[in-house]
Formats: structure tokens, sequence, C-alpha cells
């Protein structure tokens, strides 16, 4: 979704997905950190990187949306639903936090929020100028492979030294 | 199209809500999740800023993340279930074994 001059039908339609999947992302997250069962937190959390993934499209990087669909939301929390399936037996109930301490930090993340708020929220940037259009997958592919060539392979040898952990911390003998 | 604040000030507010998620919850899956979440919330504001400021560099730094949250989760379960097997608790708490 290319961006249009604001206003106009297009640009409301922009407008009104913005607030729907925001407020979505949002609610999700909450279930996230607040509900008790952990399966539904980690399906909340599939839907608030799905809703995320929206606004990632319309913020003119479709590649990322679709990876964030593949990656987040198909491979990696199918890794943690996995992993809870696996480890989750009748667990006793664990105390809960105490009821002071989780007051505190919300007040702190509240302040937090506010603070980001304060320091972001009114930025503005001035627009430059792309030599092709951010959605062309071509141009970020040439980006990706001539200006960032060694820190995409970096990422290889690092995506490689984690399967060696993995391997390494579970295996019991090697 | 929502201006760019509008983007900003929702990553923010992702990333507070994770913040309490890990400061408050005792699951360490949970607390992962959190992590995640922030992570996410990061990726929104290079998106963002990369869109208004027209340049592409946003989208590799976001790729990049992404590949490392992967790397991450992938390391960070592998802990958790090593430190399950040993005590069969998911809670962080009980966790506390090289505490001083």
């Amino acid at each position: 979704m290319v961006s249009g001059p604001a206003g106009g039908s297009e640009g409301r339609v922009g407008i009104l997905v913005f607030w729907v999947f925001a407020a979505l992302a949002v609610a999700a997250a909450l279930v996230v950190i607040l509900h008790r069962d952990i399966v539904r937190s980690a399906l909340a959390l599939i839907v608030c990187l799905g809703s995320l993934a929206v606004l990632f499209a319309q913020l003119s990087s479709p590649f990322l949306a679709a990876l964030q669909v593949l990656l987040y939301a198909g491979a990696i929390m199918m890794l943690f639903l996995f992993v809870i399936m696996m480890l989750r037996r009748d667990q006793p109930r664990a105390p809960e936090t105490p009821r002071l301490k989780r007051q505190a930090a919300t007040l702190l993340a509240v302040f937090l929020w506010g603070l980001l708020t304060l320091a972001v929220g009114g930025a503005t940037v001035p627009a430059g100028s792309a030599a092709e259009p951010l959605v062309s997958l071509p141009y970020l592919s040439r980006v990706l492979f001539f200006q960032y060539l060694y820190p995409f392979e970096l990422i290889s040898l690092l995506i490689l030294t984690a399967i060696v952990g993995v391997v390494v911390l579970t295996k019991k003998r090697i | 199209m929502p201006p760019l604040s509008h983007y900003l000030i929702l990553a923010a507010g992702l990333f507070a809500i994770g913040v309490v998620g890990v400061v408050t919850r005792r699951n360490a899956l949970v607390i992962f999740m959190s992590v995640e979440l922030m992570l996410n919330a990061v990726n929104l504001t290079f998106l963002a800023f990369g869109h208004f400021r027209r340049h592409i560099d946003a989208q590799v730094f976001g790729f990049l993340v992404m590949a490392l949250a992967a790397a991450e989760v992938a390391i960070g379960l592998a802990i958790i279930v090593t430190v399950f097997r040993g005590r069969a608790s998911l809670q962080v708490d009980e966790a506390d074994q090289l505490r001083g």
C-alpha cells in the first residue's frame, strides 16, 4: 500500500485500518500479559503479531509483513506452543506477584509510555527521496545483497551458532 | 494514512506492555513472549521511520531484527527446556541457584 497524499477516501481507509489493527494489537498484547492460561497468551500473541503484520504492510513493507506471518506467527509461535505442550504438566499454582509490586510495575510502565510518547510523539522527519518505491522487492534485495551483504552473511553465522548452541544445551550427552 | 506520531505512540505502548509483562509475570515462557512483543514494537518504530523518511534501510534493519529474534527464541527455549528438566518448574523465581 503506497501512501497517497493524505485525505481522500484512500487516506480515510488507511486511518481506519490503522485504528482497527492498532486496537487489536494492543488488546491482544494485554491478553498476553494478563491471561493466566499460557496457551491463551501464546494465541493472543499470534493475533498481536498478525495485526502488526498488517501495519507493516501499510508502512510499505510487504516483504516484512509476509515474513512476520511466516516466521513469527508461523515458525516462532509454533515453537513456543510446542514447548508449552511439552512442558505443561500439572504444575502447582504459583503464587502471583504481589499486588503492590504489580501496581508499581503498571505505574512505571505508564510512566515509561508517557515518557516515550513525549520523546518521540511529536517527531517529524524530513521526507527523503528513495531511488525507487519502497514496496519494490527488487530494490530491497539489491540493497540487502549489495550494500548490506556482510551483515546478512553475519546473520547466517549467528544462526549457525544458535543451532550449535541449542544442540549443546539440550542434548544430555554429546 | 495516519501520521508518523500515531505509529510511534502505538509502538511505545506495545513496548510498555511488554515491560509490564517482563516485570510482573513469573512464568518464564510468558516473560519470553513479552520480550518478543517488545522486539516487534521496535520493528514497528523502524518501519514507521523508514516509511515516512522514504528510506529502504529500515526494512533491512527490520529483517535483521527478525532473524535475530528467531535465533534468540531458539536459544531461549532451549535454556527454558534445560532448566525445566532439572527442577520441573517454569517459575523464574525458583531458578535461583546462581544467586549469591
